[in-house]
C-alpha cells in the first residue's frame, strides 16, 4: 500500500499586491486510509489540494511525500512514476477526453506512456469490464456517449495506469441523479477490487458518507476539522463544518423501502 | 472564428482606486508605454527600408547620366555617405523637431506637404466611417433581431450580399462606379476632380466596404447578446421592446464592436491609399504610392511615420474609450 | 477594405449545415475551375493570350471574343484565364508563406513561456494598428518591384498577426481539460503537442487560412493595381485591372473579366472559409452528433404516464393552470420536447417539479411564463393565469396581463443580469415599464424591495454593477427584481444549483419567506429532489417530457406509484448510504448507464 503525506502545504496564486492564498498550511496522511473526503464549498481550496497531490501545481511551501519520496524526485516514466502511484479522475468528463480518440486508443495510451507491458487489446477489454462496459465500447469516440459513460472511460483510463491512489474530483456533480447512485457504487467496487486507496473531493456530503471512511473538512485553504466520517457528520466540532451539515437539503420524509434496488433496463438511458 | 476583441487584451482601470491611486494612472501608462514603442519600432522599420532605397532616390532624382562626383556630392549633402548607425542617431535625434529633411522629388519640407493633404484623406476617411457606422449599426442590430425571433431566409440574404460586397476589392468598386456613374450615366465627375461632387464617388466605395463588414460584425455581436441569459430575465420583466433593445441590448453590443471598429478606423489612414489613387484624390494615401514610386524617401518616411501615429492614437483612444464605457474590468491575457 | 477575416464568421448561424449544402458543393466546384486555369491555363491559352491585333482592338464582347478585346486586340478571356496563375500564385503563394513562418513563431513563443508572448502581443499589436496595405507596400518595394516581391510584402506584413492568433489558440489547447487531463495520465510534452494541441488548433487555423487568402488575393490585385505588383511582362487581374482603367472611356467592358475573377474567386474561398469554420465549430459537431443519436423525447416512451400516479389535482381559484401543454421546435425537423403537461398552482403554494437533464422541466417552466427561447414554440388547451385565459391572446395582451405578475429566477446568476447596467437600472426598468409612479418612488421601492432579500447596504448597492456582487447576492438581486410588481407568481429553475451549498441553503429560505410573507406562489424546477421535498408542498415528476407522478411531498416521497420515481428515490448518494449501512441490495439485474 502506497503511502502518500502531503506536509505543510501552503499554495499561493497571484502576484504584487493582489493574492490569493490557497492553502495555508495543509497536512494530509494517506497511510491506513482507505478512502478519504475532502469536503468543502468553492473557494476552499480542495481543487487545489487535488492539484497538488497530482503534481499539476507545487506548493509554495512543503512537499508531497510518496513512500518517503518527495515528488519532484521520483522518475518521470516507469514503476516508480508519479503517473504510476497517483491518478485522477476530472470533474466534467466530456472536456477531460480528448475527442479525436476513440475510446480504446485512449485507455491504450495511458498503457503506453507508463511504460505498462501487457496484451494491449486484452486489457482494455478488462478495464471496459471492470467499469461496467462492453467490449464494443472501445471502437467509441467520447461525442457518442452519455455522461455517465465517459466518466466510466476516464476512471478505466486512470485504472490503466495501475496507480496506487485515484483522486476524484466531484465524481457524480456532472452527472444525473439517476446515474449518481451507480457512480459511487462503482467506484467503492473498484476501490476495493484494484486494492486502491481512494481520494473524494467534493461539495456534495452526501457522497463522502456513501463512499468515504475518512474526511476533512476544508474552509478558505484551512483543515477545519478531520476524522472519520462518521463522527464528523454525527457530531461535528468545528462551527464551520455545523452550517455545512445544516445547509444540506434532506428528503423530508423518508423515502419508501429503500430495498428493491434492481433498476429495470428501461428506466436508465 | 470569433470576434476581434478576444484579442485585445487590456487591463481596464475599473472602478474605484486601489491603494489611494486611481487606476487610469497605469492603465494609461502601459498604454502610452506601448504606444511609444510602436511608433519607434514602426519608424526603425521604415528607416532602414528606406535608406536601401535611397541609392535609387538620388540616381532617380538626378537622372540617369549624371556623373558619379554629382552622385557622391548628393550623398554627402544629404548625409548618406555616413555609416548607418549615425544616420539612424541623426535621424532620431531629428525626430522630435519633426526635421525630416527634404523631399527629394519636391524640393519641399515633407512635413508641409503632409500637413497640407492630411485634411483631404481625413475628410475622406472620416465622411466615411460616420456614415457607416450610422448605416452598419442599426442594419446590424435589425437583421440579428429578425434572425433571432424568426430564423429564416432574411439573415442568408443579409450575409450573402454583405459576402460579396466585402469580397469587391475598394479600387475594383471604384473602378465600377467610374464606369458606371461617370462614363455611362454621366452625372458625376470622374477621377481628378475637386469640390463635392468629386467627393461622392470616393466616399462611397469606402462606405460601401466598410458597411459590409462593420454590419456584419454588428450583427454577429447582436445576436450572441441576444442569447444571453440577461437577456431572458429583460424580457421576463416585458419591458417595451424600445427599453429592451435600446437600454439592454445595445450597451452590449457596442461595447464589442467598439474595438473593431476602432481597428477600422486606425487603418483607414492607409486605407484610403487605393481609392485615392484610383480617384487621383490629393492625401496622404496618394502620396504615399507616389512616394514609393518615386523613390523620395524621405517623404516616405514623414509620410509613413505620420500615418503611424495617427493610427496608434486612434487605437489608443479607442482602448480608452473601451475601457472608460464597460464596467467590468477586463484582465490581462499573458 | 478587407478587414473580413476574424469577426465576420458566425459560427452559430445553423443556414447550410451539411457538407452536401448546394452552396457549398458549387463554390468548391469553382475553386476547382480556377485550379486548373491557373495550372494549364497558361499552356492552353498563352497564344491567344499573346496575339496582338490592333485592328480589332477596344471591342465589345462577340463570338470570337467573348469578353472583347483590349487595346492591343488581345482577347481578355483569354489574358483572364492566363492572369489567373499569377494572380492565384502569388496568392495563395503569400498565405502558405504566412502560415508557414506565422504559425512557426506563434508555436514557439507559446512554448517559450510568458516574456516571448508579451513580446508577440506588442509586436502584433503594432502590427494590427498600422495599415496592412502600407505595411505590405512598403515591404514590396523594398524586394523591388515584381509579383514575387509583392507576394513576399504581403507574406511577411500578415505574419504578425498570424502568429499572434497561432499563439493564443496554442496556449489556450495547452490550458485546456483535455491536456490537463493527458498530463496526468503521464504523457509527454511531444505527444500533447502532436495528438492533443494541434489538431485543437488546425481547425481554426486551416478556416483563418482560407479566408487569408482570399483576402491576400484581393491586396495582391490593389497592389499590381498601383503598379506595385507584378510587373510587365507579367500580367495578372490587378494589372489588366490597370490598363483597362486607361481605356475606360472608349471601352469599358475591359474590366468585366478580371473583374469577376477577381470577386468570383474572392467570394467563393469565403464561402468554404465560412463552411469550414461553422462545420468545425465544436458547438456544431455536438448538435450534428445529438441529431443523429434519438434524442430522448423521440424514442418511444414505453411507458406512458398511469393514472394512479396522476393523483389529479382539484384547486379552486387556481394562479396558474395549463392544461395540455406541448413544446416543440419551431424548424425542421419538428420535435416535440414536452407532450401534453398539466399543471396546476394554487395560491400561496410552494410547488416543485423534479426531473433530470432531458426531462423538459426547464421548457415547461418557461411555456408557463410564456418565455419561450428563440426556436421553439407552446402550445396549450388551456393556459389560464389568474382565470385568465392566455391562450388565444396575441404577445401584447399577453405581455400586459403577464405582466409584472409572473416574475422568473434563472439557474446561473453569473449571467442573468445585463453587465451594463446597474443593479438599480435593472430593477427599476421593471417598475417603469408597468406603473406610472415618480422616479423617487421607483427609487424608494426599488431599495426597499434590496431590503427586504437582505442586502446589505441597499442604498449604495443600487450604483453597483453585477459584476461586483457575488453569485449569491444577484440570486437575491433577481428574487428582489420578483418582489417589485404586483408579482404573484414565481418561477425559478435551479436557482440555487450554481451556489455554494450554505449559499443555497440562504437561498431556499428566502424563497420560503418570500411566499409565506407575500403570498406569491412558488414553483421550483430542480433535479434536488431533497431540496425541492424541503420547501415545496407538492412535487412533479417529469421525464423525457411527461408529467410521470404528481401528489403531495409525502405522497411522493413515501408512496411513490411510478416505477421511475421509484428509481430516482432509490438512486439518490442519501438512500445509498442507508442501503450500504445495512439493508439489503437487490444487485442481480443492473444496466448500468
Amino acid at each position: 500500500m502506497t503511502r502518500i503525506e502531503a506536509r505543510g502545504i501552503k499554495v499561493t496564486y497571484g502576484h504584487g499586491r493582489h493574492t490569493v492564498d490557497a492553502l495555508k498550511g495543509v497536512d494530509i496522511d494517506f497511510d491506513d486510509v482507505r478512502s478519504l473526503g475532502i469536503a468543502g464549498e468553492s473557494g476552499s481550496g480542495k481543487s487545489t489540494l487535488a492539484k497538488v497531490l497530482l503534481g499539476m501545481v507545487s506548493p509554495n511551501e512543503g512537499h508531497v511525500l510518496i513512500d518517503g519520496q518527495p515528488m519532484e524526485s521520483l522518475p518521470k516514466k516507469g514503476p516508480g512514476s508519479r503517473s504510476r502511484q497517483v491518478q485522477m479522475v476530472f470533474q466534467d468528463p466530456t472536456s477531460s477526453l480528448n475527442p479525436r480518440t476513440n475510446v480504446g486508443s485512449t485507455l491504450a495510451e495511458a498503457m503506453i506512456v507508463n511504460d505498462i507491458d501487457c496484451d494491449r487489446s486484452k486489457e482494455v477489454r478488462r478495464l471496459l469490464g471492470l467499469v461496467g462496459l462492453e467490449d464494443a465500447f472501445a471502437s467509441r469516440y467520447p461525442y457518442q456517449l452519455s455522461g455517465g459513460q465517459k466518466q466510466r472511460v476516464a476512471i478505466a483510463r486512470a485504472l490503466a495506469c495501475r496507480p496506487s491512489v485515484l483522486v476524484c474530483d466531484e465524481p457524480t456533480s456532472a452527472l444525473d441523479v439517476s446515474v449518481q447512485g451507480a457512480m459511487l457504487e462503482l467506484l467503492a467496487k473498484v476501490r476495493d477490487e484494484e486494492n486502491l486507496a481512494l481520494a473524494v473531493i467534493t461539495h456534495n456530503l452526501d457522497v463522502v458518507r456513501a463512499l468515504c471512511d475518512d474526511v476533512v473538512v476544508l474552509n478558505a485553504g484551512d483543515i477545519v476539522e478531520r476524522g472519520a466520517t462518521d463522527g464528523v457528520f454525527g457530531n461535528p466540532q468545528h462551527p464551520y463544518t455545523r452550517t455545512l451539515l445544516d445547509a444540506v437539503p434532506r428528503l423530508r420524509y423518508q423515502p419508501f423501502s429503500a430495498q428493491s434496488r434492481s433498476l429495470p433496463d428501461a428506466l436508465l438511458k | 472564428m470569433t470576434s476581434t476583441n478576444t484579442e485585445v487584451a487590456v487591463r481596464g482601470p475599473g472602478r474605484g482606486p486601489r491603494n489611494g491611486v486611481s487606476p487610469w494612472v497605469p492603465f494609461l501608462g502601459r498604454r502610452l508605454a506601448s504606444f511609444v514603442v510602436s511608433l519607434w519600432m514602426i519608424v526603425t522599420l521604415v528607416f532602414f527600408m528606406a535608406r536601401s532605397l535611397s541609392g535609387d532616390a538620388v540616381t532617380a532624382s538626378l537622372g540617369l547620366d549624371a556623373s558619379p562626383e554629382m552622385i557622391a556630392a548628393r550623398r554627402a549633402e544629404l548625409g548618406l555617405d555616413a555609416p548607418l548607425w549615425n544616420q539612424y542617431v541623426t535621424f532620431l535625434g531629428q525626430l522630435p523637431t519633426l526635421n525630416f529633411g527634404e523631399s527629394i522629388t519636391l524640393r519641399a519640407d515633407p512635413l508641409q506637404v503632409i500637413s497640407e493633404r492630411l485634411p483631404n484623406t481625413v475628410q475622406l476617411g472620416l465622411t466615411a466611417f460616420i456614415l457607416s457606422v450610422l448605416l452598419a449599426v442599426p442594419l446590424g442590430v435589425f437583421v440579428a433581431v429578425r434572425a433571432h425571433s424568426r430564423p429564416g431566409r432574411g439573415s442568408s440574404v443579409f450575409h450573402g450580399v454583405t459576402g460579396f460586397i466585402v469580397a469587391v476589392p475598394d479600387f475594383l468598386l471604384a473602378v465600377g462606379l467610374i464606369t458606371v456613374f461617370a462614363i455611362t450615366l454621366k452625372w458625376l465627375p470622374p477621377a481628378g476632380g475637386s469640390g463635392f461632387e468629386a467627393f461622392i464617388l470616393p466616399v462611397i466605395t469606402l462606405t460601401t466596404g466598410i458597411t459590409a463588414t462593420l454590419s456584419r460584425l454588428v450583427a454577429t455581436e447582436t445576436g450572441r447578446v441576444l442569447n444571453e441569459e440577461y437577456i431572458r430575465t429583460a424580457q421576463s420583466m416585458r419591458l417595451p421592446p424600445a427599453v429592451l433593445y435600446l437600454r439592454h441590448v445595445l450597451p452590449n453590443v457596442l461595447t464589442s464592436v467598439i474595438t473593431s471598429a476602432g481597428l477600422i478606423l486606425a487603418s483607414l489612414l492607409g486605407g484610403t491609399l487605393i481609392t485615392e489613387t484610383v480617384f487621383a484624390w490629393p492625401g496622404v494615401g496618394a502620396l504615399t504610392i507616389d512616394s514609393i514610386l518615386q523613390r523620395d524617401y524621405p517623404m516616405l518616411q514623414s509620410a509613413v511615420a505620420v500615418v503611424a501615429a495617427v493610427s496608434l492614437l486612434v487605437t489608443l483612444m479607442v482602448d480608452v474609450l473601451v475601457a472608460k464605457l464597460d464596467p467590468r474590468s477586463l484582465i490581462v491575457k499573458s | 477594405m478587407t478587414i473580413n477575416l476574424q469577426a465576420t464568421v458566425d459560427p452559430s448561424r445553423t443556414k447550410s449545415k451539411s457538407w452536401g449544402s448546394p452552396t457549398l458543393i458549387i463554390a468548391v466546384l469553382v475553386i476547382v475551375f480556377f485550379v486548373l486555369s491557373a495550372l494549364l491555363g497558361p499552356w492552353l491559352f498563352a497564344q491567344q493570350a499573346g496575339t496582338v491585333n490592333p485592328a480589332i482592338g477596344r471591342q465589345g464582347p462577340s463570338a470570337a471574343h467573348l469578353l472583347g478585346t483590349d487595346q492591343l486586340g488581345r482577347d481578355i478571356l483569354a489574358r483572364t484565364i492566363v492572369g489567373s496563375r499569377a494572380s492565384l500564385g502569388y496568392a495563395f503563394g503569400a498565405t502558405a508563406l504566412t502560415a508557414l513562418i506565422g504559425v512557426g513563431l506563434g508555436l514557439l513563443a507559446a512554448a517559450l513561456g510568458n516574456r516571448a508572448r508579451q513580446l508577440m502581443f506588442q509586436i502584433s499589436a503594432t502590427a494590427t494598428a498600422f495599415p496592412a496595405i502600407l505595411l505590405a507596400v512598403i515591404l514590396a518595394t523594398l524586394f523591388g518591384r515584381s509579383g514575387t516581391a509583392a507576394m513576399l510584402g504581403l507574406a511577411i506584413a500578415a505574419v504578425p498577426t498570424t502568429a499572434r492568433i497561432t499563439m493564443t489558440l496554442a496556449v489556450g489547447a495547452a490550458g485546456s481539460d483535455q491536456v490537463a487531463a493527458a498530463r496526468v495520465v503521464g504523457v509527454g510534452t511531444l505527444r500533447i503537442l502532436l495528438r492533443y494541441v494541434l489538431p485543437q488548433i488546425s481547425q481554426p487555423l486551416a478556416t483563418f487560412t482560407i479566408l487569408a487568402a482570399a483576402s491576400n488575393l484581393v491586396a495582391l490585385s490593389a497592389l499590381s493595381f498601383v503598379g506595385l505588383g507584378v510587373q510587365p511582362p507579367e500580367w495578372d487581374w490587378g494589372a489588366m485591372l490597370n490598363s483597362a482603367l486607361k481605356e475606360i472611356y472608349t471601352s469599358p467592358f475591359g474590366v468585366v473579366g478580371p473583374g469577376i475573377a477577381i470577386v468570383l474567386a474572392g467570394v467563393v474561398l469565403n464561402i468554404v472559409g465560412e463552411h469550414l469554420a461553422r462545420l468545425l465549430d465544436p458547438r456544431n459537431r455536438g448538435r450534428r452528433a445529438a441529431s443523429s443519436t434519438p434524442t430522448a423525447s423521440a424514442r418511444p416512451v414505453t411507458d406512458p404516464p398511469s393514472g394512479e400516479a396522476l393523483r389529479p389535482v382539484d384547486i379552486a381559484d387556481p394562479v396558474l393552470k395549463v392544461q395540455d401543454l406541448r413544446v416543440a421546435t419551431n424548424t425542421e425537423p419538428h420535435l416535440e420536447l414536452v407532450h401534453g403537461v398539466e399543471i396546476t398552482v394554487g395560491r400561496g403554494q410552494r410547488v416543485g417539479i423534479v426531473g433530470e437533464s432531458g426531462s423538459g422541466k426547464s421548457l415547461t417552466l418557461s411555456a408557463m411564463a410564456h418565455l419561450m427561447p428563440s426556436g421553439l414554440g407552446s402550445t396549450a388547451a388551456h393556459h389560464k393565469f389568474n382565470g385568465t385565459e392566455l391562450a388565444d391572446k396575441d404577445a401584447r395582451t399577453r405581455r400586459s396581463v403577464l405582466g409584472d405578475q409572473v416574475a422568473l429566477v434563472f439557474q446561473d446568476p453569473m449571467s442573468s443580469l445585463n453587465p451594463s447596467l446597474t443593479i438599480g437600472s435593472i430593477l427599476s426598468d421593471k417598475l417603469k415599464a408597468h406603473t406610472n409612479l415618480s422616479r423617487s418612488e421607483v427609487r424608494r421601492r426599488v431599495i426597499a424591495a434590496l431590503d427586504e432579500v437582505s442586502i446589505p447596504d441597499p442604498s449604495r448597492t443600487v450604483n453597483r454593477f453585477p459584476h461586483q456582487l457575488s453569485g449569491g447576492q444577484r440570486q437575491r438581486v433577481m428574487i428582489a427584481l420578483a418582489l417589485l410588481g404586483r408579482t404573484e407568481l414565481l418561477l425559478a429553475d435551479e436557482p440555487t444549483t450554481a451556489l455554494d451549498v450554505s449559499v443555497q441553503r440562504q437561498i431556499a429560505n428566502l424563497l420560503v419567506r418570500v411566499n409565506e410573507e407575500r403570498g406569491i406562489s412558488v414553483v421550483l424546477v430542480s433535479h434536488d429532489i431533497a431540496l425541492v421535498s424541503e420547501i415545496c408542498d407538492r412535487i412533479i415528476v417529469m421525464r423525457n417530457g411527461w408529467v410521470v407522478e404528481q401528489g403531495t411531498t409525502e405522497e411522493v416521497l413515501t408512496d411513490p406509484q411510478h416505477p421511475y420515481t421509484r428509481a430516482l428515490l432509490a438512486a439518490l448518494p442519501q438512500t445509498l448510504t442507508a442501503v450500504t449501512s445495512g439493508v439489503t441490495v437487490d444487485k442481480g439485474t443492473r444496466s448500468l448507464a
